[in-house]
């Protein structure tokens, strides 16, 4: 079921299928590591989100978090 | 020069936690020539090294994931890539986060360059429970690999062999092919420019790759030759993309960085809960971040402030000594005057100022090269955006509560450059404790002595600051801040070498500009209180007086008569000298001056004197900081026209309040 990064337990992990946002920050992001198709790890939920994703560490902010759709 | 030393340009690129500064530091010996790039404000740092009969001229980009232009730094980094072509670019790659150091190698090896790989920081990987197989990653990429351990100069010589061995050998490497949609656009593309007579002299690849990524460069090339074949091949890719295709070749190029990461990486063991992770899950956690954060901030605050007072009164009686010895010395002459009384004082507060900026520099080395600003900036980036800036500016704002000039040098950790100097141009206008003596004064002269005002300063200071950072990012200085993805590094102790560079690079060069912008301004307003003044005559005749008298009629709107203007110039030195410069101009000891001014100002005066304070200019020294830091004198001046409108608006506007709620 398709859920909002935002929304996930930490400890989870789950799969990007989509990242709701314009073109020039889905790039972004995609540079980051953030694309669909790519497994991402919830460590950390608080008034940021912290996740690992292809061995490397990202502090999203919540709004973010938001726009990255998953699913298990 | 002898006949094989041939000059030899090297370009080192790495993400951003890679070890890049250090390993810079490595090959030029700590020696970089510092500048700007030519029109920015982004620092630029070149140093040399003699190996094997050559001269390596080394240019330490700024860190990137990518040489997509998102902020100054990036496009600085991708322009200087393109159009000075160096003849070998060393890529610095972090063995605990492979994939990212993977993707920016790939965009590099497109475009042309001839790459060696840097792979740094193998014993932290070990440490993981990962070994990388850098054979394997060297036969993957098509080009040498050094493992590295630069905290302990393990694989210098060998990075330096590789980078001359890769120049003489002289082939380029084979550039990255990708599978799907991507690899069939990219080639279509490709055929295409290079059926271009036109566009022969350049890289088919990059100018095939950067016209799908939409990169700005190849466009104006494709546009100004007028390839109409390149032109339809890439309106026909963009159909098939739908639209876009830059996403489409980033997800390609983030797959195969992925694919050889993995394919490198051998766990040993299954991955540990990292020691970075656990200090996170306390660093980062709802409730622990805050007190922990402010723990920090006020550690900082201390060890600078608190440290260095040894020192900084030690400046103080060296210099209160030579001024004594120097009077009795020297003849009485204008000479003497001027260098005891115009001279020795703002020398003097440079070197008071020293040791709170060394032993501050010192702790923000260590917090910066520790990891922790990576978290502070994702803390605080909700609260920043508000006034357009990110989390990574509310630590030299707050330390400008210290002192301005603390915190405009601190803006360094400010990565992007326009943010950078929008946090710089808004830091003066924090209140530091030089202005708190004249509130202090002002409340206790005409306002009952209550706290209430000054509290209305710190309240307004805040309220400007948000105001201005806000106002110039929707302006002069828009764009770079993105949605919040900040990676997070791990936690390492300081290198030495870093800390070192950090503090002594700052220092010497605050010293440089401050020093000189210092005393000339100390001597200026010296002369501007005493010249004209006869034997045994009052301020009154002099020349600062006679200025203060042409300009009142422009204060008269605040109220202000020439005594207070005059003791406003003065105060342009720094705020500490604008009690002390009333009670010269008012006639009183420093002891009268709360009864002097009673008679100079009314509560409606008083309060617009004080946010006049708070927000013009702080001190020189501050200029002399923006100037360094900017390395621009424009942006220094701009500073001053900046705080001299805001202050004269805000205090006309409290002015006229104050007039209101008292009639």
């Amino acid at each position: 079921m398709a859920r909002k990064l935002a929304d996930i337990e930490e400890g989870r992990v789950v799969r990007i299928v989509n990242v709701k946002c314009g073109n020039g920050e889905k790039r972004l992001l995609c540079e980051m590591g953030l694309a669909p198709g790519r497994a991402v790890e919830v460590l950390l939920k608080g008034s940021v989100v912290v996740v690992s994703v292809g061995g490397s560490k990202l502090c999203l902010s919540r709004e973010v978090a938001e726009h990255v759709i998953v699913e298990d | 020069m002898s006949e094989t030393s041939k000059l030899v340009r090297v370009a080192l690129a790495g993400v951003p936690n890679a070890g890049k500064t250090l390993i810079f530091n490595l090959i030029t010996g700590a020696r970089a020539r510092v500048s700007n790039w030519p029109g920015t404000t982004v620092e630029k740092r070149v140093g040399y090294r003699w190996h094997r009969g050559y001269r390596l001229e080394v240019v330490d980009l700024p860190g990137a994931y990518s040489l997509t232009a998102w902020s100054p730094e990036q496009e600085v980094a991708a322009r200087f890539l393109v159009e000075e072509k160096p003849d070998v670019v060393v890529a610095v790659f972090d063995a605990t986060n492979l994939e990212k150091s993977v993707y920016l190698a790939l965009q590099l090896l497109e475009a042309g360059h001839k790459l060696v790989v840097a792979l740094n920081k193998i014993d932290l990987a070990e440490g993981l429970g990962v070994e990388v197989d850098h054979w394997e990653l060297s036969r993957l990429l098509s080009c040498p690999v050094v493992p590295m351990v630069a905290t302990k100069a393990l694989g210098l010589r060998e990075l330096l062999d590789a980078i001359i061995d890769a120049y003489e050998r002289g082939e380029k490497p084979a550039p990255p092919r990708y599978s799907g949609l991507a690899g069939e656009l990219v080639e279509k593309l490709e055929a295409a420019v290079k059926s271009e007579e036109s566009l022969g002299s350049l890289s088919s690849r990059r100018l095939a790759v950067g016209l799908l990524e939409n990169d700005p460069y190849s466009l104006s090339v494709v546009e100004k030759t007028g390839a109409s074949r390149v032109k339809r091949e890439l309106e026909e890719a963009r159909l098939e993309c739908g639209g876009d295709c830059s996403l489409v070749v980033s997800k390609a190029r983030l797959d195969l960085a992925s694919s050889i990461a993995s394919r490198v990486e051998k766990r040993r063991a299954a991955p540990l809960r990292r020691l970075s992770d656990l200090v996170d899950a306390a660093v980062l956690d709802k409730h622990l971040a805050v007190p922990v954060l402010l723990t920090v901030f006020w550690a900082l605050f201390v060890f600078a402030f608190r440290a260095s007072e040894p020192l900084v009164e030690l400046a103080d009686s060296a210099v209160a000594s030579l001024a004594e010895a120097l009077a009795e010395a020297l003849p009485e002459s204008a000479l003497s005057m001027l260098i005891v009384e115009g001279v020795l004082p703002g020398v003097g507060a440079v070197l008071a100022l020293l040791p709170v900026l060394v032993f501050f520099f010192l702790g923000l080395a260590v917090v910066d090269d520790s990891g922790y600003m990576a978290r502070v900036s994702g803390l605080l980036d909700p609260i920043a955006s508000r006034a357009g800036l990110s989390g990574r500016s509310t630590l030299p704002l707050a330390v400008c509560l210290g002192c301005n000039v603390v915190g405009v040098k601190a803006a360094r950790v400010i990565p992007d450059a326009r943010e950078r100097l929008a946090a710089i141009l808004a830091a003066p206008f924090v209140s530091c404790p030089a202005r708190l003596p004249v509130y202090v004064a002002v409340s206790f002269a005409v306002l009952g002595g209550s706290l209430a005002p000054v509290a209305l300063m710190y309240l307004l200071s805040f309220l400007v600051v948000l105001g201005v950072a806000a106002g110039l990012r929707r302006t002069l200085l828009s764009g770079g801040l993105r949605p919040l993805v900040v990676e997070l590094p791990e936690y390492t102790l300081p290198a030495i070498v870093n800390v070192k560079n950090f503090v002594v690079d700052r220092t010497a060069d605050f010293l440089k500009k401050a020093g000189t912008l210092i005393v000339l301004a100390s001597v200026g307003v010296w002369a501007l209180l005493s010249v004209g003044v006869p034997e045994g005559g009052t301020v009154e005749s002099s020349l600062g007086a006679r200025l203060a008298s042409v300009l009142e009629p422009l204060f008269a709107p605040l109220g202000f008569d020439w005594r207070l203007v005059l003791a406003l110039v003065s105060g342009f030195l720094a705020k500490e000298v604008v009690v002390a410069a009333l009670a010269v101009i008012l006639g009183v000891g420093e002891e009268g001056v709360i009864e002097g001014l009673r008679e100079a100002m009314d509560p409606a005066v008083g309060l617009a004197f004080m946010t006049f304070v708070l927000l013009y200019t702080p001190c020189v020294a501050t200029v002399a900081a923006i100037w360094s830091e900017t390395r621009s004198v424009k942006w220094a001046l701009f500073s001053i026209a900046l705080s001299l409108l805001v202050a004269y608006s805000v205090s006309l506007l409290v002015y006229a309040v104050a007039r209101a709620m008292v009639a």
